[in-house]
């Protein structure tokens, strides 16, 4: 399957959860207006569509990474399948960095960093999901959003081989990403 | 690009690619059950999204291959689509079949439909949610970039997705010709 | 061998990008936006009138014509895209070469969800494609 579908799936994804966040952020004001006027407490009843909807979930990058975590752990199940165990979480990272990064984002990453204290710095000079907005900053300020699902898939492949960890996304200049994964100490 | 190396043998790339679709569309649609509830609603997102893709997507088809021939009709319409657009993008192919109206309607079968390929629809949905609708709607969407009205809906057969597709009319804002694009 | 200049209409016929590399003389119509719309409605009415003259059923193809000092060459795609690019008469590959526009616009314009597909081309990616292939081409120099 070419890139394309996916790449026109996740913008569509990307879309439908900016919209659903500014649906939340107007019920949210909306019902800030009714409970200010509201006197007689069983009055809350009739609004439970309201408030379902207010506080339903967090902000768009949260759905976005929520869904690339579920998507990234399943992955990484398949795909560990047949690997050899891990000793160490160094083997885990490159497991990610390699097998997993060719096999869902189509190549290696070009650059891996630890500082030997959990946090691994994991760079891609020319990421899959972002290569056809820019070669240069343009459009860095309003990429944040498109990193969401990604780092989300790559904390549920950690996840799914025990490890726990945050990721985040910094761009500077497309098309190159770099994935902070700071990994939680193990008990 | 990418090698076997000790750790593990190398999964098929593609069908690596094709189930990081399948699993990003699943997520998704489960999102959207979520916050909609009615699967109804979610079908008509569903066609909407993928009439979005597709209008693009006759672009990048159009752009990509060499010389398909401009569609007339109906029966041509059904070869580009399940012979080149559908493998394509989806990665299998589809058969024509169900011929009716005069040969403006017909089925495009799917039948080992990646979409579906890791997911579970619960049997609560079946009746209500075209689950790949999206499809579908991608069909629309590219038949509308090139002028042709449809209807198209995606159903899931035990065996299989059926997509039955309906031609309505030619759009008029019909364009001076050009051939081999 | 020269690559002169480049129009670029979407289906609604607006200029959506215009690029000049060689561009001796101007045309004289002091508002841009006017030539860009004199350039359309030219394409449109010869492709029309091609058809209307044709002494032949089915439909006609304009693909380019020849001045005694430069050659337009013009594709148009069923979705309704439409570009022209002059060049000087003998100037050869240009449909293939702008068949690798059409490509480059795909991947860079309508694949990026940040860009506005109905108003003027914004992306640099676009634009130094654009370039790369141009002056690579053999027909430039």
């Amino acid at each position: 399957m070419a890139g394309i579908p996916f790449d026109l799936l996740h913008s569509q994804i990307v879309k439908y959860a900016k919209e659903m966040e500014e649906k939340r952020a107007e019920a949210k004001n909306r019902w800030k207006e009714i409970a200010e006027s509201i006197v007689d407490s069983t009055e809350i009843d009739k609004y439970d569509q309201l408030v379902k909807q207010a506080f339903m979930h967090s902000n768009a990058e949260t759905q976005l990474e929520s869904m690339g975590y579920r998507v990234g752990f399943v992955l990484a199940e398949r795909l560990s399948k047949d690997a050899a165990k891990f000793n160490t979480e160094l083997e885990i990272v490159k497991f990610i960095c390699k097998e997993f990064w060719s096999n869902v984002f189509g190549k290696q990453v070009d650059n891996l960093r630890t500082n030997h204290a959990g946090v691994y710095v994991v760079q891609d000079n020319n990421f899959s999901m972002l290569r056809t907005f820019s070669d240069s900053t343009q459009f860095t300020k309003d990429i944040g959003i498109y990193l969401a699902f990604p780092s989300g898939v790559i904390r549920g492949a950690l996840a799914c081989l025990n490890v726990q960890a945050i990721v985040t996304a910094t761009v500077e200049s497309l098309p190159v990403v770099k994935y902070h994964l700071q990994l939680a100490k193990k008990a | 690009m990418s090698k076997t190396t000790k750790t593990g043998s190398l999964v098929d790339a593609k069908k690596m690619s094709a189930e990081l679709f399948t699993l990003t569309y699943g997520a998704f649609v489960t999102q959207m059950l979520k916050d909609y509830e009615d699967p109804q609603v979610v079908t008509a997102k569903l066609d909407k999204i993928g009439f979005d893709m597709g209008t693009v997507l006759a672009d990048d088809f159009l752009a990509k291959s060499a010389n398909v021939p401009r569609c007339q009709d109906c029966k041509q319409i059904a070869e580009v689509l399940s012979k080149l657009a559908i493998p394509n993008y989806l990665g299998v192919p589809a058969t024509v079949s169900n011929w009716s109206s005069g040969d403006r309607e017909f089925s495009l079968i799917i039948e080992s439909n990646p979409l579906t390929e890791l997911v579970e629809i619960p049997d609560h949905l079946k009746a209500t949610l075209n689950y790949s609708q999206v499809i579908a709607g991608a069909i629309r969407g590219a038949l509308e970039a090139l002028h042709f009205k449809v209807y198209a809906v995606a159903v899931e057969n035990a065996s299989n997705t059926e997509i039955r597709i309906k031609l309505d009319s030619i759009l008029k804002d019909s364009l001076p010709a050009g051939e081999d694009y | 061998m020269t690559i002169y200049n480049f129009y670029f209409f979407n289906r609604n016929g607006k200029c959506i990008y215009y690029k000049e590399w060689k561009r001796e003389k101007h045309s004289g119509i002091s508002d841009r936006t006017e030539e860009f719309k004199l350039m359309f409605g030219m394409l449109s009415s010869l492709c029309s009138f091609a058809e209307r003259l044709s002494t032949k059923e089915g439909q006609q193809v304009v693909r380019h014509f020849r001045t005694s000092s430069y050659k337009l060459t013009y594709i148009d795609t069923p979705t309704g895209l439409r570009m022209a690019l002059n060049t000087d008469p003998y100037a050869a590959g240009i449909p293939e070469l702008m068949k690798q526009i059409y490509r480059i616009y795909v991947d860079t314009v309508l694949r990026n969800p940040l860009l506005d597909t109905s108003e003027k081309i914004e992306s640099e990616l676009f634009a130094s494609r654009l370039d790369q292939v141009i002056i690579h081409h053999s027909a430039y120099a």
